[in-house]
């Protein structure tokens, strides 16, 4: 019998669980292996399983639950109506889909607001509670609008303490570029005077810090709070770059002119804002790295623009500053050349000058020599007047005693005016010799320039086609010095000056090169021409 | 009206291991049998939870019908992979039951009825084969 009841148990286990799905034995399985269940648990749920339909289908009435497999229906809480249609599946089998549907929330928070009528159980009527739930969801909705319209009145506020903030920073800044303002006028009235600029933009700097100290204290409103120290600092120095960049374009002018004419107070001037730039593009690109580095409050598109200006404003001085640097270096080359004038006439710079000391030397040994003749001539004037006197006195005392004497004194006479003669003959040759001589170091100058001219053609013709714009303004010098320097013809010249036109020119083109090349020719040949 | 009580540690509220707080008995004391027998007066991580498994089920039907799938290792490796994220949620599932109702209440039971019922729908039987084998 045990046997039997043991098979019979078995095989109702076996038919229990082939009612179970494989995959609810395992997982209920993996459920004991995890704790979760007992042994005894489970065969509970198995059998509860096996056993389901059985227990529902009874209350079938009571449950809006049709637990037969076929027809498989859930009626959700807020309607009556049925659904059959599962969006999980496209075969209008409705199962878990409805789950989605029904407004636990509402619900919950229907009986928390109503305890007394959704815990009482005399009342069921399903309908009343849905009354109930929309009662509430409409004061829940209210309550949203409610809420919303007060945070709609909270951004307006926002908005107005914002944009009242900002206009009191448009004022602050007016404030600023005012007193910017009366500091350029000072810097361009006292421009010489360096401390003076110095002092009035620690003033400034000064003031700024003051706001930012009014801004930072705990009495000032937090709304106000804008603009940090560093900000407030890198407007500051911004502006006085400005300050500086205009100063300096309207005290020199563009960095392209070719004019070398500045006095000595200009050209301290320079000396001073070169150096005073230098600060500047330094101090700058300090500003621009920190800036770089800081994540502070500024917006990112602001920060963006500030240091894209930033850079661009480092790049302007920067050009300035070589330009300005230019400038004082052609200065101090002029002033060498001017100072200390190099004894080798052969060198390009101011052959001609020291051509002209040559000639002046030679005409000085030309007047030594002359003079030395002179002399000569006097004592020889001297010695044949003292000669002809002493033979007077010779003849007259010696005439009664010895008149054969005469004959040879004669031929005495002779022999000197002979000699004189000679010498005369030798000085008039010396005179040639010099007068040759200059001719030929005429000539041998001629000769210099005309090599110092060639190798400048040839350079012109070199540096054009690749010209840059520093190259552009070394040759226009070098033109220039030509010009002002150098002994040329008239066409000569008038190329040169076509020469320095076309130089002047931003852009160079082919037809232009083309053009310049032609022209250099023409005057190396005609000067080969002409002075060779 | 029939009233049931819905916990089984004598009234013993049991903290729910979600929030927290004494949601499910908030949701289903006292209420009748009408309304709470169904799947669908679960607190929300409650449903979540198992719509969660109910998709997973779908997934795996979707990658075994695949016609390479016996061919592929890939889809196996996808397919098993889904298996045992299922039979996690399950157990996840049927602990969070547990511990709020009990394994013989008419919810947890509900939620066995509900698995067999997914699976007889949305598997096939190469599939239920597949979610079978151990």
């Amino acid at each position: 019998m045990t046997s039997q009841t043991q098979r019979a148990v078995e095989t109702s286990k076996q038919f229990n669980q082939s009612k179970i799905s494989k995959f609810q034995q395992l997982a209920l399985k993996k459920a004991q292996q995890a704790g979760v269940l007992t042994n005894s648990e489970k065969n509970i749920v198995l059998e509860n399983i096996t056993n389901f339909n059985h227990n529902f289908n009874q209350n079938q009435n009571n449950i809006n639950l049709n637990l037969s497999e076929n027809k498989f229906e859930i009626r959700p809480f807020e309607s009556n109506r049925s659904i059959s249609g599962c969006e999980g599946c496209t075969g209008g089998r409705g199962c878990c889909s409805s789950f989605n549907k029904v407004d636990i929330k509402a619900y919950l928070a229907a009986s928390a607001a109503a305890p007394e009528i959704f815990l009482n159980p005399d009342i069921s009527n399903l309908q009343l509670r849905q009354k109930l739930i929309q009662e509430y969801k409409e004061k829940l909705e209210k309550e949203i609008k409610l809420s919303e319209e007060k945070i709609a009145l909270k951004a307006t506020d926002l908005l107005f303490s914002q944009a009242s903030s900002q206009k009191e920073n448009t004022t602050n800044k007016k404030e600023k570029d005012a007193s910017g303002s009366n500091l350029s006028q000072s810097i361009q009235t006292n421009l010489e005077n360096k401390k003076q600029v110095s002092n009035s933009i620690k003033q400034s700097f000064a003031q700024t810090l003051e706001q930012t100290s009014y801004f930072n204290s705990s009495t000032a409103p937090p709304s106000k709070i804008i603009l940090t120290k560093q900000q407030i600092d890198l407007l500051n120095s911004i502006k006085q770059a400005n300050l500086i960049l205009k100063q300096q374009v309207q005290s020199f002018g563009n960095g392209q002119d070719f004019s070398f004419y500045i006095s000595p107070e200009q050209k301290q001037n320079l000396i001073k804002n070169i150096s005073n730039l230098n600060r500047l593009i330094l101090k700058l690109e300090k500003i621009y790295l920190e800036q770089q580095k800081s994540n502070n409050s500024l917006d990112p598109k602001l920060k963006t623009i500030i240091l894209t200006s930033l850079n661009k404003k480092i790049h302007q001085y920067k050009d300035l500053l070589a330009n300005l640097k230019e400038k004082l270096d052609n200065l101090k080359t002029k002033n060498k050349s001017k100072k200390d004038p190099q004894p080798n006439s052969n060198k390009t710079l101011g052959p001609a000058k020291n051509n002209k000391q040559n000639q002046n030397l030679n005409q000085n040994n030309q007047n030594n020599k002359n003079n030395q003749i002179n002399k000569n001539n006097k004592k020889d004037k001297t010695k044949n007047t003292t000669d002809p006197n002493t033979k007077s006195k010779v003849q007259s005392k010696v005439s009664d005693q010895k008149t054969k004497a005469s004959k040879k004194d004669k031929l005495q006479m002779d022999l000197k005016s002979n000699l004189k003669s000679k010498k005369a003959k030798s000085v008039n040759s010396s005179i040639l010799n010099s007068k040759q001589k200059n001719k030929l170091n005429k000539l041998n100058t001629k000769l210099n320039i005309s090599k110092d001219y060639n190798q400048a053609l040839l350079r012109i013709l070199d540096i054009l086609p690749n010209a840059d714009e520093k190259k552009k303004i070394k040759l226009a010098k070098k033109i220039q010095e030509f010009l002002k320097t150098k002994k040329l013809t008239t066409k000569q010249r008038l190329f040169l000056l076509k020469i320095l036109e076309i130089l002047k020119f931003e852009n160079l083109d082919s037809k232009k090169i083309k053009k310049l090349k032609l022209i250099l020719k023409f005057l190396k040949t005609s000067q080969i021409n002409s002075w060779a | 009206m029939q009233k049931i009580n819905l916990f089984n540690n004598n009234d013993k509220s049991v903290p729910c291991t979600h929030c927290q707080t004494d949601c499910l008995k908030d949701t289903f004391n006292d209420l009748s049998i009408n309304q709470n027998l169904s799947l669908k007066n679960l607190p929300n991580h409650i449903r979540f939870k198992i719509e969660l498994f109910r998709n997973k089920i779908i997934d795996i039907n979707n990658i075994v019908q695949k016609p390479s799938f016996e061919f592929s290792i890939d889809l196996k490796k996808q397919a098993q992979k889904q298996k045992e994220e299922a039979l996690e949620l399950y157990v996840e599932i049927l602990e969070m039951l547990k511990k709020s109702f009990g394994i013989n209440h008419p919810i947890s039971q509900n939620f066995f009825y509900f698995v067999e019922l997914v699976i007889s729908r949305h598997a096939e039987q190469k599939t239920q084969k597949f979610l079978g084998e151990e």
